[in-house]
């Protein structure tokens, strides 16, 4: 019986089945010439085309990584990345799972993908501006409906005027994250990641990226060490954004700084003087949302860290000549991946997350200072650099000896401040500080298993000394790294460094 | 004279030598009934006092095994072991589970203290030979009543890690599941969505 319905329901796919379909047309609506990719039949009992992503991935223009020892696969398009595993149906887009039907396979040295991929996941992840038509075997590429039309320059005394053409006025808003990334936001607005997406497309402007997330069109724009500053205004009617970056002096040549030969990487490269140091510290209240962590006490470990983050903040850019942001503002959930992409994108110099501890034995009691340190990440970034694939959990691997002499000052300093018996800096390899690509540690304040330390931890005194602390380790830290002509973070992602080489 | 003598053993003791030799019988069965009762009562005074040093005790002929178990110091800074005797298992798996058992229900000496929650139960062991890892599938109880924190949460993995290497130094593996799946965390801070390598934990 059941052979009988799988017998039929292979004649109907065979009977809609477009006739001597064997390739897929890519149309390029922005005037590139069209590409065919030839499609196969791989698994037995279906009829579903499989393409070789190798095809997929130069027809498209997408960035790529491989890593045979798991046989995982990620395809970049803008900012989103697709991760397929081979022999699995579950393809990781984002945070987000998507499950195919049929597995993706590997044949003969090529990775094969089900033709479902490129209709539920490449396309939508694409933007509206791809259209995928099985009945026509058909991807369409960019152009229709993209509200961000094109870009261009003027240089204007060294400056340089950067016009972002668009279909019509749009709100917007043009954000420096860091002193090398500008971001513009455009509302309720489209754009083809791919069609934007060069390399030195003007002068001070060292790469375009764009992104569709949801209704927004983010674009990005990678600068430059020497640019100044910038101005943003319209012309047009706002159909045209206009961002004029001022050129700076030019950066000090500085020595080739070397770093171990395990961590090596085209953006951690020196800085001039003009950018040594560090500008921005990030703070984060651990846990959040569905993820409680500790309870003890009538206490919440995620309530009591966003209260200690929002009294922190302020004391602390009162301390240090630096601007505080905060990863967790309110009460949500954020795993630990996405954590770390925050802290990523946000363009931070320092990380320091902080937590609330626990144990089985009620006695238990200090504060510690956790970092994932170079014996954690060294061998596995070796491995990786070997294979020109950085998975993102070895992000922190070129600054782990930054964060355990973070860990180290941090505990001297909150040592002499706080109350508690300080229970020192220890290696631990957590999930989040892997990702993180700057200096980073966890905070672990007090424990809410100890009820006479739960009392404490809520005090604005402790608070008031937990901040004085902070700031004395992240100024030496900063100092020494001065000093060294060392910046602390980058903002690119790991990906996308280690496969341009 | 022996007329005399025997006028007075009857007038001293009163007995006849028929009457005494019943008694000295009588006098040697109950002292061979009591030492009788003295070797052979199962807790007599005589028996060794044996030390209770597992949670099962093991059968009297049945061979045993030296486990290694590790449990938290009571400041929540390091592992403490202790040694105990269960008895022997047929099975690698059957071994592992009396191990995690007497893992989960406690510590039995002073200031040593427990690294899982009481309510947790090892549901099932599975061990592959040939990646040569443990599969090890919790009860809920697990994650819903562990106190959380950092600290606790690399006791718990650390003691089950280093109790599992320190008694079957075959595994290099260990994958907690939890009702049969894999999680991400125990706690939020340590991955456990992939197998554990022991040695990163040694």
């Amino acid at each position: 019986m059941k052979r009988g319905w799988q017998l039929a329901c292979a004649l109907f796919c065979l009977a809609t089945a477009p006739a001597g379909a064997e390739v897929l047309q890519v149309r390029f609506e922005d005037g590139r010439p069209a590409a065919e990719l030839g499609l196969q039949r791989l698994e037995a009992a279906s009829l579903e085309w499989y393409v070789a992503a190798n095809d997929v991935v130069r027809a498209l223009g997408l960035e790529r990584f491989w890593k045979p020892e798991t046989g995982k696969l990620v395809l970049k398009i803008g900012e989103t990345k697709l991760q397929v595993t081979v022999d699995t149906r579950l393809v990781v887009v984002g945070d987000d799972d998507v499950l195919l039907h049929l597995p993706v396979r590997y044949r003969a040295g090529s990775v094969y993908l089900p033709l479902e991929f490129l209709e539920t996941v490449l396309a939508p992840a694409a933007g509206p501006s791809w259209h995928f038509d099985r009945s026509r075997l058909q991807l369409t590429v960019g152009g229709g409906g993209a509200d961000v039309l094109g870009i261009d320059y003027e240089t204007v005394s060294g400056d340089t005027e950067v016009r972002l053409h668009l279909a019509r006025s749009f709100q917007h808003r043009v954000q420096a994250t860091s002193k090398e990334l500008v971001r513009v936001r455009l509302f309720d607005a489209v754009v083809n990641p791919l069609a934007l997406v060069g390399d030195a497309p003007a002068p001070l402007v060292r790469r375009l990226r764009a992104e569709q997330r949801g209704s927004e069109a983010l674009l990005y724009l990678e600068l430059e060490p020497n640019v100044d500053g910038f101005d943003a205004s319209t012309r047009d009617g706002g159909r045209t954004l206009v961002i004029l970056l001022r050129r700076g002096l030019e950066p000090t040549p500085q020595p080739e700084f070397k770093l171990p030969e395990t961590a090596q990487r085209e953006s951690f490269r020196p800085e001039g003087a003009a950018r040594r140091g560090c500008s921005v510290l990030l703070l984060d209240a651990g846990h959040g949302g569905d993820d409680a962590g500790v309870r003890g006490s009538g206490l919440v470990e995620k309530d009591l860290t966003l209260e200690l983050a929002n009294r922190l903040r302020p004391q602390l850019e009162a301390a240090l000549p630096l601007r505080v942001e905060l990863l967790r503002s309110s009460d949500r959930s954020i795993t630990d991946e996405r954590r770390a992409e925050l802290a990523n994108k946000s363009g931070g110099d320092i990380l320091v997350s902080l937590h609330c501890n626990g144990a089985f034995s009620p006695g238990a009691s200090g504060f510690e200072v956790l970092f994932v340190g170079p014996h954690t990440v060294g061998n596995r970034a070796q491995t990786a650099a070997a294979g020109n694939f950085l998975p993102w959990q070895n992000a922190q691997g070129p600054y782990a000896t930054r964060s355990q002499q973070l860990a180290q000052v941090l505990q001297t300093e909150l040592g002499k401040r706080l109350s508690l018996p300080n229970r020192g800096a220890r290696e631990a390899n957590l999930t989040f500080l892997r990702g993180v690509a700057m200096p980073a540690v966890v905070v672990e304040v007090g424990f809410l298993t100890n009820a006479g330390e739960a009392g404490t931890l809520q005090s604005p005194e402790y608070a008031t000394q937990l901040a004085a602390g902070i700031a004395a380790a992240v100024q030496r830290l900063c100092d020494r790294s001065a000093a060294e002509g060392e910046r602390m973070g980058w903002v690119d992602e790991p990906e996308s460094e280690a496969a341009k080489r | 004279m022996q007329g005399m003598q025997g006028e007075e053993e009857r007038e001293r003791g009163g007995r006849s030598p028929g009457q005494r030799r019943l008694l000295f019988w009588s006098f040697v069965v109950v002292l061979l009934g009591a030492a009788g009762v003295l070797l052979f009562w199962p807790h007599g005074p005589l028996q060794p006092e044996r030390e209770e040093t597992s949670t099962s005790s093991p059968e009297p002929g049945k061979a045993e095994q030296a486990l290694q178990l590790y449990f938290a110091d009571d400041e929540a800074q390091n592992l403490v072991s202790e040694r105990r005797a269960l008895p022997e298992r047929a099975s690698l798996e059957e071994s592992v589970e009396a191990a995690i058992a007497a893992l989960v229900a406690g510590p039995e000496e002073e200031h040593h203290n427990s690294v899982f929650p009481k309510e947790a139960r090892l549901l099932q062991t599975y061990y592959t030979e040939s990646t040569r890892t443990l599969f090890l599938d919790f009860n809920h109880a697990l994650v819903d009543r562990h106190p959380g924190g950092s600290t606790a949460e690399y006791l718990t993995l650390g003691a089950l890690v280093r109790t599992v290497a320190a008694n079957f130094p075959q595994v290099t593996r260990l994958q907690i599941l939890v009702d049969g799946q894999a999680i991400d965390t125990l706690a939020g801070h340590f991955d456990t969505s992939k197998p554990i390598e022991v040695s990163d934990w040694q």
